[in-house]
């Protein structure tokens, strides 16, 4: 049964803002990333570029394009109430809460994949065009396992934000949450318990100490998971 | 007969408030179009949610069919307060998501869309939809998967005088398609009459009335009557033991026979301006409950 709630999950993401969404945050990093390169007098050395991609989406992009995602999938749902007909159907509760977070998730992989391809373009983009040429080279296979870690990093924060998302009616709550959260990381960076706030696991990655790696990727990963079944377990009691 | 829907006893309270709805006991019977009736804040929807499992009852039972309503709802549809649909797809999409979510084969979708006379419209998206074609489409998510029990929550509410008109139709057209049962709430009495079967009256959260619509409008016969002198005639027709009371500007005579009441005022020497036979209205019903209740 579950498949099928799957199924209508990706269907209904045809022609959303939740789908363009997920193109346009990590073409916004790596656009911006190559436009600075793109203003250096010296040459670009690639490898620092392809790893201020991460970094950027990360730190900031990544927690705001969670929270714009879940507030748009959730709204999906809310905006004209369709829990009125979507739970009546069979074996709807938990099945439809699972599928949502699965593909919000698959959603996230996506816009890691796409980033990584966005700053590989980037890369080509500057070893061709760049006025004084390009330096070092890319390890792309090392690109893609980063952001690939922070994928599993963000399950967390994308599973709190995905539960008040779907548990509000209101746009605001989700987005209050969101903005507040990706605030009080920014405030807070460099602090040393920084390192354990859910907005700010998925910069763990980036870390020098391999246990604040492990631990981002522990806490991100199994946090995500533990939050998931919480949800699953209250949004399928709650009345529609 | 086993009834489509039953529920006895059938409590919700929300918080410390009074009951939304209090011990209401419905008994649908099948192939009926039961008309739902009561004013906004009644308990209707409430009603409604708790039948399709959408809110939990505080207290009392659910039968659909004769079963456990959890195991007999999956063939029932629904189309709950507003019309739920995604505006960013084409109305064939929507229709699709339902689709796949039950396990339908691709055709069902041209045969609902066939029945809502939206066929047309299909694959344009829904976001460009009128209020009534989103009222239709809604209908026609309803009907996948061909439910013996219909609930249609004010099906009615924003048309226009058009889309009332093909409302009413497209429910008139329903229960001709199968073995259907269909449940229409509506605080639109003058709609309900024209279209239902059966009819329950909820006031307040309570159950104050359940009929067959028949039985209900053909109860009490009565002529509608009016003369030179009124007080006079009333005087006659009491004294010849004939109910008598007064109506607005005319008097209501409860009698099955005009001829009989007016040969009596003739005899009499009254001269009429006005006869004939009353029909009572739903509407006439339904304030006299609602008056009784308070």
């Amino acid at each position: 049964m579950l498949h099928r709630y799957l199924f209508a999950e990706i269907l209904k993401l045809r022609r959303s803002l939740a789908l363009m969404l997920c193109v346009a945050a990590p073409a916004c990093v790596a656009v911006l990333g190559t436009v600075i390169a793109f203003d250096r007098k010296t040459p670009v050395p690639l490898d620092t570029f392809a790893l201020g991609g991460p970094g950027i989406w990360s730190f900031v992009m990544l927690p705001l394009a969670v929270t714009a995602l879940s507030v748009l999938m959730a709204q999906m749902e809310h905006g004209s109430r369709n829990w009125n007909h979507l739970l009546t159907l069979p074996r709807a509760r938990p099945n439809v809460f699972l599928a949502k977070a699965i593909v919000m998730l698959g959603l996230i992989a996506m816009m890691s994949a796409l980033l990584w391809a966005f700053m590989l373009v980037g890369v080509a983009l500057l070893t061709a065009l760049h006025p004084v040429g390009v330096i070092g080279a890319v390890d792309t296979a090392q690109l893609a396992r980063i952001l690939a870690l922070m994928t599993v990093c963000s399950a967390l924060v994308a599973m709190l934000q995905f539960w008040v998302a779907l548990a509000y009616r209101s746009f605001v709550v989700p987005l209050v949450f969101g903005i507040g959260g990706t605030f009080v990381a920014i405030s807070t960076i460099g602090a040393a318990k920084a390192a354990w706030f859910p907005w700010l696991l998925a910069t763990d990655v980036l870390a020098t100490r391999s246990e604040v790696r492990q631990m981002g990727l522990l806490l991100g990963g199994i946090g995500g998971l533990a939050v998931l079944g919480a949800m699953l377990a209250h949004l399928s009691r709650r009345e529609a | 007969m086993i009834a489509a829907l039953e529920t006895h006893g059938l409590t919700k309270a929300f918080g410390k408030a009074a009951p939304a709805v209090n011990g209401v006991s419905l008994n649908v019977p099948r192939r009926a179009i039961y008309g739902f009736l009561g004013a906004n804040g009644a308990g209707k929807t409430t009603t409604l949610k708790l039948v399709l499992g959408l809110l939990r009852a505080d207290a009392g039972s659910i039968r659909l069919f004769g079963q456990e309503a959890a195991r007999e709802r999956g063939r029932v549809g629904s189309l709950i307060e507003t019309p739920s649909s995604y505006d960013h797809l084409t109305g064939r999409e929507n229709l699709d998501i339902t689709r796949i979510l039950l396990g339908l084969e691709r055709r069902e979708i041209g045969r609902v869309l066939a029945i809502v006379d939206l066929t047309h419209a299909a694959d344009q998206r829904v976001g460009s939809y009128s209020l009534g074609m989103r009222q239709r489409l809604g209908i026609a998510r309803a009907l996948l998967g061909d439910p013996r029990l219909l609930i249609l929550d004010e099906p009615t509410n924003g048309l226009d005088p058009d889309g009332i008109r093909d409302m009413r139709v497209l429910l008139r057209r329903l229960p001709e398609a199968g073995d259907v049962t269909l449940i229409v709430s509506s605080h639109l009495l003058s709609e309900v009459e024209q279209v239902a079967t059966h009819v329950g009256l909820l006031h307040r959260g309570r159950l104050l009335l359940e009929s067959p619509l028949d039985a209900l409008l053909g109860g009490v016969a009565s002529v509608e009557v009016d003369t030179d002198d009124r007080v006079r005639a009333a005087m006659i027709l009491i004294d010849a033991g004939f109910p008598v009371t007064a109506a607005s500007d005319k008097l209501l005579v409860a009698a099955a026979d005009p001829a009989e009441i007016a040969a009596l005022l003739m005899r009499e020497g009254q001269r009429l301006s006005h006869l004939t036979r009353h029909r009572p209205s739903l509407e006439g019903i339904y304030h006299r409950h609602i008056a009784l209740a308070a």
